[in-house]
């Protein structure tokens, strides 16, 4: 067994070492795990030299201090009093500066909380509609514009509305059921053409994209918080922590064959807010 | 030459006195008291690395089309932020040991709080006189965990524009502002084009200063008050005994920051963290699976997942599913923290100083508590992960689900009575070490 | 004596995930591998048509291989091992193949001669210059389910038209996939998985998302061990490991006694 001595000596030049090497390593254009390695072993190497150096060579006592009360110094206490009260009653007298003083600094504070408002828009109606407009036509991320018959069973498409490819409010999924499991709420009988059927892509728990699509048992899936909606009931949340259902987004089949919008969303989508029945 | 500087400074500034008094003063020596400085140090490593990082990100969403040296991004519409991350891990010399050491430290430093944060509570630390630095020490803890959701966030990534998501929704969900708070948060409908912008300012230097700041007082009081120091020996409440600052103390501390940087940067340049370049650039419609949160907002996305999917209507107005777990749970949270040694003793009726640390076992209802709220937040966290336990163990995820419901709600009583019995038992044996407690004095019970 | 029992309860629930962590069972231990000159049809009568009819007409245990299903279908389902399974309500899980590539596309000509009418074998070219553009489609619509970086992830299991029978709980990794079995996949939509035809997707996105996904098995991994790209679950447990490195250095560095 080498002395301590010897062992701290032998850490402090393999630290040496290493930043050299570091050096090289950096000026023959870098490698990040050779570079990890040696600073490990540079650093490694100072930490355990001095952790060494402390338990072999340094007094390790124990010694020993007072620890004088901090909690009770009624002498300083009071000094400390008087002299605020000394002070306060001299600026106390003047009763109705204070006051106007008060006011001055409250009523700047006021003034001074109202430059936050230019932080944002106003909210106004921006959660409650998207882009859908009657008649846009329903377009994919690239722009193409969708036929009713380009829309086979079994897939699962994104689509904007056109001209609109950015606006991620109006994202929204579209699938085709088979047309004899189809079975549209009251009121939305014609909301989904030949089966094609459409959601907001926007998930009404905490508004991540519900991109996962159970094809054979026509579910979407949440892969944030795992909320799933049942396509088949009008993308109803059966399991996980949504509450609200994904919003259809009404369509129709135009006359050249394109699937167009009949209207926006018909509720908000997306997370809930606070007056979200109002809006 | 040293000597020369040293008396020139206290010609003009009379520090002499305190310098000495400083060198002499003595720390006690245990292991446990070093977790403080772990963090401490990681703070410091996220300093030094961050401040390499800022001289090359770009704190934007402005979209252009990336032309750096990684292949198969060649021609992707990436914002400013993404582009400049995947530039300082491809084109930077350094820059990816760097990020990665800096993103290592992150989750070391909230780690570390962590740890430290459980051997105040159970040493009984954070008695009277230490109420001030407990609570300066829990709000660190906060604005750690809001700056590693912040950095997360910055590169702009398809994992972390996820997660700026999920944090809209947060904000929209708060009773009657929560509108407001998101619209002027993120400046507008979502999403938001200054996001990253703002979140920049604010990880970079409002945090980090705040955090400095309160970590001047938090030493500055330990300074003052002096440390608290386990029962032994020619320890008293009146005394402080153990090794010299200088030069024992000084060794040792500096030796652990070399040692946790060293740690850091291992895993910096050896653990790939992060890889953004294989996420991808965020596009709000895309999304990737399993999307995970970085391990300290595991407890939050936890109870987001097994929440179940209550959403009240009060007269019209809707309380969102996400208010209760995403901000209801994290605020009593740290009301409960905060509160803690107030109501320890308005509880138990002392009010008095401490400067000797409990032993656990003496003090068995505080043990058993801390140790059943642990396990709440540690099943939360599991929680958070169900998607992933789904898959390895291929079992549906809404089973994995269910299962963390009961036991979120099981599992902590269940591990405060074990725990309360073996604190007893321990108590009654008095074995010297916990290991040496026989298993019928816990079955037993009293 | 407690640490004994601690360390031997943590052992037994490890290996009771172990158990119940069920890997693909074993191919149909009862069945030999057909003959190497079994013909296409030898090989359904024998080892298909159990559920899907002689005629590929479908019965209660399994769908008609007819109409919509093709070629592509079968091969995707062979090559993958996926198919044949030894019980109808048996998960579709990657496995190595039951028979020889010769073999596979025997019963291709068979189930397409008797009447599966769907997509051919696709034909696939992957590049290096097509991943940006296959980088893109993939997020757009394979990440959500199969991970960007391509470890799959978990999917809501559902009813199929098999009763009994739940459909995959989760999306598979990409990790063994071949550009032929990702073109596949993409046409056919095997169990839970949405198909996409040209129309959706064209023969170049195919090839593109192909070639991307053959990047992703063995990406550029700069920053060092990837922990199985799983992400932030994997990277908190690491973290955690250091920092217990660290406890055991300041254990080292601090005194034990009290």
């Amino acid at each position: 067994m080498r002395p301590p001595s010897g062992r701290i000596g032998c850490a402090l030049t393999l630290s040496i070492f290493a930043s050299i090497g570091l050096t090289i390593v950096y000026a023959l254009g870098g490698q990040t795990q050779l570079e990890g390695l040696l600073l490990f072993v540079a650093l490694g190497g100072i930490a355990v030299a001095l952790v060494g150096w402390a338990h072999n060579f340094l007094p390790k006592g124990p010694f020993e201090q007072s620890r004088e009360e901090r909690m009770a110094k009624p002498v300083a206490e009071t000094e400390a009093e008087e002299s605020f009260e000394a002070g306060a009653d001299v600026v106390g007298r003047r009763y109705f500066l204070v006051r106007m003083l008060g006011l001055a600094v409250a009523a700047l504070g006021a003034a001074a909380v109202f430059p936050v408002r230019s932080l944002g828009t106003r909210p106004g109606r921006s959660l409650s509609v998207t882009s859908w407009r009657t008649g846009r036509r329903l377009v994919t991320e690239d722009g193409r514009p969708i036929k009713a018959a380009d829309v086979i069973e079994g897939t699962l498409l994104t689509v904007f509305p056109e001209g609109h490819t950015d606006a991620m409010d109006s994202q929204t999924i579209l699938v085709r059921l088979p047309q004899q499991i189809v079975k549209p709420l009251p009121g939305r009988e014609d909301w989904s053409p030949d089966g094609i059927i459409a959601f907001s892509k926007v998930c009404t728990h905490a508004g991540c994209p519900v991109g996962l699509y159970n094809e054979e048992s026509h579910r979407l899936f949440c892969p944030c918080h795992q909320s799933v909606f049942d396509v088949l009931k009008a993308a109803k949340p059966i399991a996980g922590p949504a509450n609200r259902a994904l919003p259809q987004l009404p369509i129709r089949v135009d006359t050249g064959g394109y699937l167009v919008a009949r209207s926006d969303f018909h509720e908000p989508i997306g997370p809930s807010f606070w007056s979200i029945d109002h809006a | 030459m040293l000597r020369k500087l040293a008396r020139w400074i206290d010609d003009r500034l009379g520090t002499s006195r305190f310098v000495e008094e400083s060198l002499n003063k003595i720390f006690p020596d245990h292991w446990a008291f070093l977790l403080g400085e772990i963090a401490l140090y990681s703070f410091v490593v996220l300093v030094l690395t961050g401040t390499f990082l800022t001289f090359f990100f770009t704190p934007s969403l402005t979209q252009h089309i990336y032309h750096g040296t990684y292949a198969p991004l060649h021609g992707v519409k990436v914002s400013d932020a993404y582009n400049s991350v995947v530039n300082l891990s491809f084109q930077v010399r350094a820059g990816l040991v760097m990020r990665q050491t800096h993103h290592w430290a992150a989750l070391v430093f909230i780690a570390a709080m962590v740890v430290h944060l459980c051997r105040i509570y159970f040493t009984g630390a954070f008695r009277r006189p230490r109420e001030i630095n407990w609570m300066i020490g829990v709000t660190m803890l906060l604005l750690g965990i809001f700056n590693g959701f912040s950095g997360y966030s910055l590169p702009d990534d398809l994992l972390s524009g996820t997660g700026v998501r999920i944090m809209y929704s947060v904000l929209l969900s708060v009773p009657i502002v929560g509108t407001w708070l998101a619209f002027l948060i993120f400046g507008g409908d979502y999403p938001s084009t200054s996001i990253v912008s703002r979140l920049f300012v604010l990880h970079v230097m409002i945090v980090p200063a705040a955090l400095a700041a309160m970590i001047g007082a938090h030493l500055a009081i330990i300074w003052r008050q002096k440390h608290t120091q386990f029962r032994g020996p020619g320890k008293r409440e009146d005394n402080v005994v153990g090794p010299r600052l200088w030069p024992t103390y000084a060794f040792n501390s500096i030796g652990l920051f070399f040692g946790v940087f060293a740690v850091c940067t291992a895993l910096g340049g050896l653990i790939q963290i992060n890889p953004v370049w294989l996420y991808g650039p965020y596009n709000p419609s895309q999304v990737t699976s399993p999307a995970q949160p970085d391990w300290f907002m595991g407890w939050l996305e936890g109870a987001l997942r097994i929440f179940p999917n209550f959403e009240p209507h009060i007269f019209g107005w809707v309380i969102p599913n996400v208010f209760f777990p995403a901000v209801l749970l994290p605020g009593v949270t740290f009301m409960l923290l905060y509160a803690w040694p107030f109501i320890e003793a308005k509880v138990s009726g002392d009010y008095g100083p401490h400067h000797l640390l409990d032993d656990a076992r003496d003090r068995p209802v505080r043990t058993a508590l801390g140790a059943a709220t642990l396990s709440f937040y540690v099943m939360l966290f599991l929680a958070a992960s169900n998607d992933i336990l789904a898959k390895s163990f291929n079992v549906p995820v809404g089973n994995i689900t269910w299962t963390f419901r009961g036991l979120v709600l099981g599992v902590p009583p269940l591990v405060g009575l074990f725990v309360h019995r073996v604190m007893r038992a321990l108590q009654r044996d008095d074995p010297r070490r916990f290991t040496e407690l026989p298993l019928e004095a816990v079955t037993e019970g009293d | 004596m407690k640490l004994v029992l601690f360390a031997t309860a943590a052992l037994a629930l490890c290996a009771s995930c172990g158990l119940y962590r069920t890997g693909p069972p074993q191919y149909r231990p009862g069945l030999p591998s057909p003959p190497p000159n079994a013909t296409g049809e030898q090989i359904f009568q024998r080892d298909c048509a159990w559920c899907h009819g002689p005629k590929g007409q479908g019965t209660d245990n399994a769908p008609a291989l007819r109409g919509s299903t093709g070629k592509a279908d079968v091969d995707f389902m062979l090559r993958t091992g996926r198919m044949p399974l030894s019980d109808p309500h048996e998960q579709m899980l990657h496995r190595p193949a039951a028979y020889s590539a010769k073999q596979i596309e025997a019963v291709d000509n068979y189930v397409a001669s008797i009447g599966a009418k769907g997509p051919a074998v696709p034909k696939v070219r992957t590049s290096a210059a097509l991943r940006p553009k296959g980088l893109a489609l993939y997020q757009s619509n394979c990440a959500a389910c199969h991970s960007s970086t391509g470890i799959g992830g978990a999917l809501v299991p559902g009813k199929t038209e098999v009763k009994g029978r739940i459909s995959s709980i989760a999306a598979p990794a990409l990790t063994r996939a071949t550009p032929l079995e990702v073109a596949e996949a993409i046409r056919t939509g095997p169990g839970a998985m949405p198909s996409y035809d040209a129309r959706s997707l064209s023969n170049g996105d195919v090839d593109a998302i192909a070639s991307y996904v053959s990047y992703i098995q063995h990406p550029l991994d700069r920053g060092g061990a990837s922990i199985s790209r799983v992400g932030p679950v994997a990277e908190g447990a690491v973290a955690w490991g250091g920092l217990v490195l660290l406890l055991f250095f300041c254990r080292w560095i601090g005194t034990r006694e009290r």
